[in-house]
């Protein structure tokens, strides 16, 4: 992050961004209770979907329907019956059709993790021209993502059959120290983490494989990676973690030097990123033929005021389909007044907790902020720290500018193609102007 | 360029917002404010109460001068109070302390009016400029210089106060003698002159733009070479350094300028490329730029780097240069006004081409128009260009 943003951020360190880190680093379990609503991974419009019977019982990992070979399967996360479809919304603000299901009153338990002797075992048999397998194994298993910090896997994947792909990479940075949501993941089943980059970059022929971790990050955590991956050819590269570094734009910036526009799959660039939590989840397919059914889910509750003590970080692994609201309930956050939000809040994904449900490749970090005030803004004083503190060096200001003024071609000028819809600029703009929310209306314009 | 800004108050924000760094207009301006404290100490000590005479009627007239625009059409509604204080302050301090008088007050001819005026001109200044949303033109330096053509001798100041009336001395109290040029030592050892709380000297800017613009004195005779100009004819370069030299409010000690921009790039308000270049390349023009190095009767001699003439030498050429700086209100303009969002280009670039510009063209000003003002008349012309030079570096997108 630009000098500007941290001199900026420094002062304004009480107001709860960048809250303390929590020292809570293992996910807690919670089981499948009340009615679950699985999402079909569907482009829109979404075509009538075709259950079984409602009322029919499923089994736990059973397909819910028939998907076409270019969608993640629909698997029942616990035994349950199922209900009717319904609309809902993914933690990435996403439309998508739903199956209900009402969990059976015991669900069977989670599964475990492995050793490392499965780990090379699994990475020697690895066959360089077999991608489409690995593909179909990934995605009959129910293994997809498609959040900020982990573009379109299988869109990736599929890409990558086409196209050359050098590099995988994995990142287990997080938005910040307060919700270390991808470091505990990568941390408590590190196996998995090593054995679904080594074998998406064999599966891929990649030459380089690399573990992204946080430079600051202590404890035995960079040790335990390491150790992991050490005779995998996977390599453990440490980046200082600035937000919003864990962006594939600016990460492959960074360790490679290409330029990735916003938008577009890391695949164009010659390179196949995903985070933690998606490495993990096609690792435990590849390595115990374990099906994605529950999720990691962090949840920030800033909501406190005076002291960052009062800030607490929840990390959880939750059943696919579990509604939000009900996630809260389980993590025991007293609900009261907040508004959430799917990611980091800073690029304010306003999400519905009532209607929104975690899923495999939906965002996994969630923050609950109090509910935010729209104040009147000011006009722009030409203070230039939205231009400062931008990451990707365009003109924020400009592009709001050409909003108003339903000017796209002006805004291409100031680099709209390339915004990565951080949020930093609206963060820091003292005119309080909506500058992330110009982009978007701009975008979404033309 | 921004959405319409409500003219009713605006609720504070509650404690609790957290998806926003907490900065705001006011706090920004409040921090330049902070910065402008120093200058302003040191006018107060060195030119006594009718500094916050003066301050107090420029800014009081600017503010009210804003909520009265404030209510005229789309360009009001730009405008904000912290602004239009910040700005009002800024130009209070170009101005010199003796406008701070009621004497004939009664009269139109009373100086006190020129200060009246100035603060009501900079507020139709700010509305028509748009305020802290205006691009190209600093308010104060166009407030300025529509002063100088009508008031300019009454903005040139005459004295300052002795060291053991500082701060509660009347500046007015002088004498009607000036100090004898090129007097020595500098105005803080200096003999006091009993019965009066200020002493009468001439301005360094006024000599030095006589000297660069080939004035000679009818009374004077023989030669006048450049190292004579330093030795016998300017005070003390302490004077202009520290203090004693008269000068406008704000400007007239380098030291508290300085240490005021040291503040505001401490507070993180302003880019230390600009300052840094302005000054750099305003002393490296005027070692380069034409100067006149010997008046004679029958004209002057003048020379391109003047250091490699043989009467100069590089010291001199230096001690020159130096003097040019610190008589001017160069560093003010640099550190205060250059800085100031409305001017400079938004990108790290596009800010050190015009810092360096406005540089060169601050010394040729200075040398060849006006000392006092010739620097503002500088950040008034290269700011014409900052719309230019935006679009000319414009930040390379990452992607």
């Amino acid at each position: 992050m630009p000098a500007v943003s941290r001199a900026i951020l420094a002062t304004s360190a009480d107001r709860g961004y960048y809250a303390r880190p929590v020292k809570e680093s293992r996910l807690r379990d919670i089981p499948a209770r009340g009615t679950l609503k699985v999402p079909v991974i569907l482009p829109p419009p979404f075509p009538a979907i075709e259950t079984k019977p409602p009322g029919t019982l499923a089994r736990r990992a059973e397909p819910l329907i028939d998907v076409s070979p270019s969608h993640p399967a629909v698997l029942a996360p616990t035994e349950a019956s199922i209900g009717p479809v319904s609309l809902v919304h993914l933690t990435t603000g996403r439309e998508s059709p739903a199956i209900t299901l009402e969990p059976v009153p015991e669900p069977a338990p989670l599964a475990e993790t492995s050793s490392e002797a499965d780990l090379h075992g699994l990475l020697n048999e690895v066959a360089p021209a077999r991608l489409s397998h690995y593909i179909d194994v990934l995605r009959l298993a129910g293994v997809w993502a498609d959040r900020w910090t982990s573009p379109d896997l299988h869109g990736q994947l599929q890409q990558a059959m086409k196209r050359p792909v050098d590099t995988v990479i994995c990142s287990t940075l997080d938005f910040d120290a307060a919700l270390p949501l991808q470091q505990a993941v990568a941390r408590e089943n590190a196996a998995e983490l090593v054995a679904g980059v080594g074998v998406l970059a064999r599966a891929t022929k990649a030459k380089r494989a690399i573990v992204v971790i946080d430079a600051a990050a202590g404890g035995s955590f960079p040790r335990r990676i390491e150790r992991t991956a050490s005779k995998t050819g996977v390599r453990v590269v440490r980046v200082l973690n600035d937000y919003p570094q864990p962006n594939p734009t600016l990460l492959l910036y960074v360790l490679t030097k290409r330029q990735l526009r916003p938008g577009r799959l890391p695949s164009e660039a010659g390179a196949i990123v995903l985070d933690a939590a998606a490495a993990v989840a096609a690792g435990g397919c590849l390595l115990h033929g374990e099906p994605a059914l529950a999720t990691p889910v962090g949840i920030a509750d800033m909501r406190g005021t005076a002291t960052p003590k009062k800030r607490r970080a929840h990390l959880l692994r939750v059943p696919i389909g579990m509604p939000v609201i009900d996630v809260l309930q389980e993590a025991g956050l007293n609900p009261g007044e907040f508004e959430l939000r799917g990611g980091s809040p800073l690029r304010d994904v306003r999400l519905s907790a009532e209607d929104c449900v975690v899923s495999t490749g939906g965002e996994i970090a969630l923050y609950l902020v109090a509910p935010q005030p729209q104040p009147n803004p000011d006009p722009c004083i030409r203070c230039a720290w939205c231009v400062s503190g931008c990451p990707v060096h365009i003109n924020p200001a400009g592009i709001l500018q050409a909003a108003q003024m339903q000017d796209p071609e002006a805004a291409d000028g100031y680099g709209i193609e390339s915004c990565i819809e951080c949020g930093i600029c609206t963060y820091v703009c003292p005119s309080n102007l909506p500058l992330l929310g110009g982009v978007r209306a701009l975008r979404a314009a033309h | 360029m921004t959405p319409v800004a409500s003219a009713t108050p605006r609720p504070a924000p509650p404690s609790h917002i957290l998806v926003h760094a907490g900065g705001t207009v006011q706090r920004y301006y409040a921090q330049h404010f902070q910065g402008a404290i120093f200058p302003l100490a040191a006018g107060m000590l060195l030119y006594g109460w009718r500094v916050g005479l003066v301050v107090g009627v420029v800014v009081g007239t600017a503010v009210v001068a804003t909520i009265l625009w404030r209510g005229i059409g789309r360009r009001g509604r730009d405008l904000t109070l912290a602004h239009a204080a910040w700005t009002a302050l800024l130009l209070a301090l170009a101005l010199p302390a003796h406008l701070g008088t009621f004497n004939g007050i009664a009269s139109v001819h009373a100086v006190l009016w020129i200060a009246i005026s100035a603060g009501f001109l900079l507020g139709i200044v700010l509305w028509v400029l748009r305020g802290p949303a205006g691009t190209a033109l600093h308010p104060v330096v166009v407030t300025y210089l529509l002063l100088v053509p009508f008031f300019h001798d009454l903005l040139v100041p005459q004295n300052v106060l002795q060291r053991d009336h500082l701060f509660i001395g009347d500046v007015l109290d002088a004498p009607g003698t000036f100090v004898p040029l090129g007097t020595s030592p500098w105005w803080f050892t200096r003999e006091k002159i009993y019965g009066h709380d200020a002493v009468r000297a001439e301005t360094a800017s006024e000599t030095l733009l006589n000297y660069t613009l080939g004035r000679r004195e009818m009374s004077a005779r023989g030669i006048i070479l450049l190292p004579g100009l330093l030795r016998d004819r300017l005070p003390p370069l302490e004077d202009l350094v520290v203090a004693g030299n008269p000068g406008p409010i704000g400007t007239s000690s380098v030291i508290f300028v300085i240490v005021g921009g040291l503040f505001l790039l401490y507070r993180g308000v302003i880019d230390y490329r600009i300052p840094v270049l302005i000054v750099a390349s305003a002393f490296i023009a005027l070692l380069i730029l034409p100067i006149p190095v010997s008046l004679t009767e029958i004209g002057a001699r003048w020379s391109w780097l003047p250091m490699h003439d043989p009467s100069v030498g590089r010291a001199v050429a230096v001690t020159f240069a130096n003097y040019e700086m610190a008589a001017s209100p160069g560093l003010f303009m640099a550190l205060f006004l250059a800085t100031s969002p409305t001017v400079r280009p938004i990108t790290r670039r596009g800010r050190t081409v015009f810092a360096i510009a406005v540089g060169i063209l601050t010394a040729a000003m200075q040398l060849y128009v006006s000392v006092s003002w010739g620097p503002y008349a500088a950040l008034l012309l290269i700011g014409l260009l900052t719309p230019v030079v935006d679009w000319l570096f414009k930040p390379r997108p990452l992607a």
